[in-house]
């Protein structure tokens, strides 16, 4: 006997009793029963008593904890960056969030005062947690970092050198973050 | 002028008093929006777009436990006989909140905090009861959308011309007539989101008048889960004559 069933299904079409089935992702229970919440294949897992809704309707992109971000630095004080999210895990994203990287609390610092990342970068960071609704944003993984940035003195292309970047048209050297695969301008 | 409903029960366009209009709805028209529909609705034609969920600005309206809500309800110039001006007039604002109070019951909106959902209805060509045309409109692009949802919203208007009580209103009824009744309905919870009376109705109108609108929203739901299975799985499912 097969062990899963299908069916298609559309917002608040009723799947199941709450007895017989547990609500599983892309349904809701309204206290008696399991309800889609999206348009749909519901698929019943008669073994694990759960139903969820397969849906082809491409979700809505939030951050969550544990996606990589990448974005542009709107504002860069001494503890704080607030970063505008482009892309999620890759994929690009309209929908303009922003991201709190709280650089004091972040491990790789070890102790030293270093500058982050300075207004305009583009940089890469984890979602550590989304707690209080607010994106909150660590150079967790090891390809975290600032990907971009121009010379903070007279806006011109940089290169790397070591952990820092130096101006190609006016020589200054200033500090970042840098990201392993930092790409310059 | 013609007699807005002639001695054998004829309504000015033919209908009987209890026939909705001829209706198309299409799912996923606008490449840009995040979810769309457009629904032709008698000669009503409107265009819904949803944006979101994405961040709010000004971010000091953004809800801590829940999404913001915003609808926005516009006649294009050309929608009327006579052109319209672009500006939102108070009749557009006040069926830009009546919209949103209607979708807001059946949005899954605690699911998205902090952010907000945009849904724009643009009305190109009106002819009475663009209201309720643009609920259904919203309601099936915000399926389309990917957002979470507790039910369909589903509309239609009853009212009373000529003295007798009709379902879906055309302008020239809405004009000429005594009264006219939206209702917004989530059908799957029996549960009433959107009601209006402009008009006079007796007790037992009321009830006529009440029950016409809610068998009107319950076809209009089939038509709206027609239009998602035909845009998400090629082919609609059939629709149940109640009347038949």
């Amino acid at each position: 006997m097969s062990e899963k069933k299908e069916r298609k299904t559309m917002p608040g079409e009723a799947l199941a009793v709450v007895e017989e089935f547990e609500p599983g992702e892309g349904t809701y229970s309204n206290g008696d029963s399991v309800r889609a919440a999206a348009v749909g294949i519901a698929e019943f897992d008669l073994k694990q008593r759960k139903v969820i809704v397969k849906s082809p309707v491409k979700k809505p992109a939030l951050p969550t904890k544990g996606d990589s971000v990448e974005g542009v630095v709107e504002s860069a004080q001494s503890n704080v960056i607030n970063m505008r999210i482009l892309r999620i895990n890759g994929k690009p994203n309209e929908a303009n969030f922003t991201g709190m990287l709280s650089t004091r609390q972040d491990p790789q610092r070890r102790g030293r005062r270093i500058t982050v990342a300075k207004v305009a970068d583009l940089m890469r960071a984890t979602v550590y947690s989304t707690k209080n609704a607010i994106i909150h944003l660590a150079l967790e993984r090891d390809n975290d970092g600032v990907l971009s940035t121009v010379c903070s003195i007279c806006g011109g292309g940089v290169v790397r050198i070591n952990d820092r970047v130096k101006c190609k048209e006016c020589g200054y050297v200033d500090e970042r973050m840098l990201a392993p695969d930092f790409r310059g301008v | 002028m013609t007699a807005l409903i002639n001695e054998q029960g004829l309504r000015h366009d033919g209908r009987r008093i209890e026939d909705l209009r001829p209706i198309k709805i299409e799912v996923g028209i606008l490449k840009n929006a995040n979810g769309s529909a457009y629904i032709e609705f008698g000669k009503n034609k409107i265009i819904a777009a949803v944006y979101g969920p994405k961040e709010v600005h000004p971010k000091h309206m953004a809800l801590p436990d829940r999404a913001v809500l915003r609808c926005r309800y516009h006649m294009s110039p050309f929608s009327t006989d006579t052109r319209k001006n672009p500006a939102p007039s108070r009749r557009e604002i006040e069926i830009s909140k009546v919209v949103r109070e209607a979708l807001e019951p059946a949005i899954m909106i605690n699911d998205y905090p902090r952010t907000a959902i945009d849904v724009f209805l643009e009305v190109l060509q009106s002819d009475g009861g663009s209201r309720c045309a643009g609920i259904n409109a919203a309601s099936v692009a915000l399926a389309d959308a990917g957002i979470n949802m507790r039910d369909l919203v589903s509309a239609c208007a009853a009212g009373k011309v000529g003295g007798q009580v009709v379902l879906d209103l055309d302008d020239t009824e809405d004009k000429e007539g005594q009264a006219d009744v939206p209702v917004a309905i989530m059908p799957n919870f029996d549960q009433v989101t959107l009601f209006q009376l402009d008009g006079i109705l007796t007790q037992e109108e009321f009830k006529k008048a009440f029950g016409f609108a809610l068998g009107g929203c319950r076809k209009l739901y089939q038509l709206q889960k027609e239009a998602l299975m035909k845009k998400y799985f090629g082919h609609g499912e059939p629709i149940v004559e109640e009347n038949e």
